[in-house]
């Protein structure tokens, strides 16, 4: 299997005026293509901002970051928004759902920063068929419950058919049988479209279920 | 895509129903202020009915003359005898109208009739037709033929023919008295606007039905202003100033001048009491900054609330920043959404201009009266007419208004926001 991400000897620490805060420390990280990942790890042990910097939304200050094959250093706006376009699909813990659109429209979001991109209603209704919610398009997400806004957010994230999904605590918010089904969602989408997973959760249950487990202590890696 | 942001901006506006609102009437205000500021600016400076040669035309009124002995002579208007011997000889203008200045309203009556009509009347020459445009509605002017001849002709704006006679056709032909002479109606012209003073009148006849029309207590000094219509006002000017020069050669030294003339129709416009001291950059500058006034007041109000509002989309933006939109995408998204918002405060705000200069025309008046030579008369409806206020220019000046509205009000908080990482506000 070929790898998809590369993380090499990557750090990053925030700085303020007067704290200096290290969040990840030289951490190196293979993924293959068509894995589901877990990274689990107590609060504040920098999960988040390694699927931040996998998901080229945050930078490293040191290291090197590689996705299909090409690295992300030193690329402009535009170029790392295009490679998230067409590369990345998010979840997060709180849906993120824009409140002025419609389900259907929210859906649409990745396609329309898609250069070129056509049938878009077509494609962003098969994304919600496929989260089973093709009977909500129209509706706003101040109508949905939280399984089902986390269905649209992940309707959202593959409509732009990406090859990796990161996933922030999907089921964060959600009770236990809503976790179950979005947890099978996301296992659905990795066997039968291949698509590469990576994860953060608390829930060593939804962990084990994944193909491997990184585990992160103090920015660092722990095996 | 515009569409998209339309769709969001509409919702926006349905979901922050307070803040929107407040931000519509906003700009709404400071593009009525801004618009009737453009529009009294317009109707002084713009080509509009009958003037649509403005800036062609340039005025002559007041003279000077200096004897031999140091004794200054001034008057507000000049002899017949300048009129004919320089004004109509020059040969640098396209035409030349001479026109008496009687001040004061003229009281007209129809034979039979017991009704007293108050009239502006305007005593001129046949080529006053050729530099104001007017649309004749019935009949025609008076001819050079009638002009020569001094024949009691008479033309009457259609206002006042309808207020006589019901109608413009029914006025041609009929006698009428004016100041207690009968002239015959030949011609009925759409009337301009009050607001224009050099093609006001209810009714105009030929100067020469007064046999000493050609009359005058001095060589240079009279009771007769010219309009000029011309191309080549240096060429004009030119000849002007030869004339002073054969004027004070020939009588010992007199010299004559007309200060500050001829003076175009614009500048007429802008100073309007010929003071000497009158400088067109200053006035240029000190409305620039008037109008900058009431859009940057305005913009910073407004722009503090997008600010705030900024803040609460920061996680809308960072959702489509993660999901593959730049930063200038997103910019000219914001931008595009206020635009929305201020396109409806500039709706409004056009609404407001009209109804404002519907409802407080002698606000307006004054205004522009000052800068106007107006007669403030209860008998001259000060009204502005169609091709003023709904004149393309307002339009697209109102729409410009709310294009830089929209920029000096946008642009800084947008930017900001979209400044900010994306992680910042996503959890």
């Amino acid at each position: 299997m070929s790898t998809i991400i590369k993380l090499t000897d990557v750090s990053k620490i925030y700085r303020t005026k007067t704290i200096e805060t290290q969040a990840l420390d030289s951490v190196n990280l293979d993924i293959n293509t068509g894995e589901f990942v877990s990274i689990m790890g107590p609060s504040g042990c920098g999960k988040s901002t390694l699927l931040n910097i996998i998901g080229l939304l945050d930078k490293p200050t040191t290291g090197t970051v590689e996705l299909c094959g090409r690295t992300a250093e030193g690329l402009k706006d535009k170029a790392l928004a295009r490679l998230r376009n067409e590369t990345l699909g998010f979840v997060f813990q709180s849906f993120h759902l824009i409140p002025t659109l419609s389900v259907l429209d929210n859906v649409t979001v990745p396609l329309i920063y898609r250069p070129g991109s056509r049938n878009n209603r077509k494609l962003a209704l098969e994304a919600l068929d496929k989260v089973g919610l093709s009977h909500r398009v129209h509706h706003m997400p101040s109508q949905l419950s939280g399984g089902q806004a986390q269905r649209v957010a992940i309707a959202r994230a593959i409509v732009g058919n990406p090859s990796i999904v990161l996933a922030d605590e999907p089921c964060g918010n959600l009770d236990s049988k809503m976790s179950g089904e979005i947890m099978d969602l996301l296992h659905s989408l990795n066997r039968e479209d291949g698509r590469t997973i990576v994860m953060v959760t608390h829930n060593e249950d939804q962990a084990r279920a994944t193909d491997r487990i990184i585990h992160f202590f103090d920015g660092r890696r722990v095996e | 895509m515009i569409t998209t942001h339309f769709k969001q901006a509409w919702q926006l506006l349905r979901q922050n129903k307070l803040f929107s609102t407040i931000y519509i009437v906003g700009t709404a205000l400071a593009i009525a202020s801004t618009t009737i500021f453009a529009i009294i600016y317009y109707v002084k400076l713009a080509p509009v009915y009958p003037e649509y040669k403005r800036h062609q035309i340039y005025t002559v009124s007041n003279i000077e003359v200096e004897d031999t002995d140091g004794m200054l002579m001034g008057s507000p208007s000049f002899s017949y005898n300048l009129l004919d011997n320089l004004f109509y000889k020059l040969d640098n203008a396209e035409a030349v109208s001479g026109y008496i200045v009687e001040p004061g309203l003229k009281v007209l009556t129809v034979p039979g009739s017991e009704k007293v009509y108050e009239v502006m009347k305007r005593r001129t020459d046949t080529k006053y037709f050729k530099i104001i445009d007017y649309e004749f509605i019935a009949g025609r002017p008076f001819s050079q033929a009638e002009f020569e001849s001094g024949a009691r002709k008479l033309v009457v704006s259609d206002r006042m023919a309808e207020k006589i006679f019901g109608s413009a056709e029914a006025a041609v032909g009929k006698t009428v008295s004016v100041d207690f002479s009968d002239y015959e109606i030949c011609g009925v012209f759409r009337e301009g606007s009050a607001l224009n003073s050099m093609s006001y009148n209810h009714v105009i006849t030929p100067y020469t039905d007064d046999e000493n029309y050609n009359s005058s207590y001095d060589e240079c000094c009279g009771r007769y202003q010219a309009l000029i219509l011309t191309d080549n006002p240096d060429g004009m000017t030119s000849e002007i100033e030869d004339y002073y020069q054969k004027y004070k050669s020939t009588h010992e030294g007199r010299e004559l001048v007309f200060p500050n003339q001829p003076r175009s129709a614009v500048i007429r416009a802008l100073n309007p009491r010929n003071d000497e001291d009158f400088d067109l950059m200053s006035v240029v500058r000190l409305n620039f900054l008037i109008l900058l006034t009431l859009l940057i007041v305005p913009a910073l109000n407004l722009s503090g609330m997008i600010a705030g509002r900024m803040d609460a989309r920061n996680e809308e933006l960072s959702v489509r920043k993660s999901f593959g939109a730049t930063s200038r995408r997103l910019l000219s998204q914001v931008l595009w959404e206020n635009m929305f918002l201020t396109l409806a405060g500039g709706i409004i705000g056009l609404c407001l201009t009209y109804l404002t200069l519907y409802a407080a025309s002698d606000f307006i008046v004054a205004s522009i009266g000052a800068a106007g030579q107006m007669w403030m008369d209860s008998a001259i409806e000060m009204h502005l007419t169609p091709d003023m206020m709904f004149a393309p220019a307002v339009f697209v000046g109102a729409l410009l208004i709310c294009v830089v509205l929209n920029l000096m009000s946008a642009l800084i908080p947008a930017w900001h926001a979209l400044r900010q990482p994306i992680v910042k506000s996503m959890k």
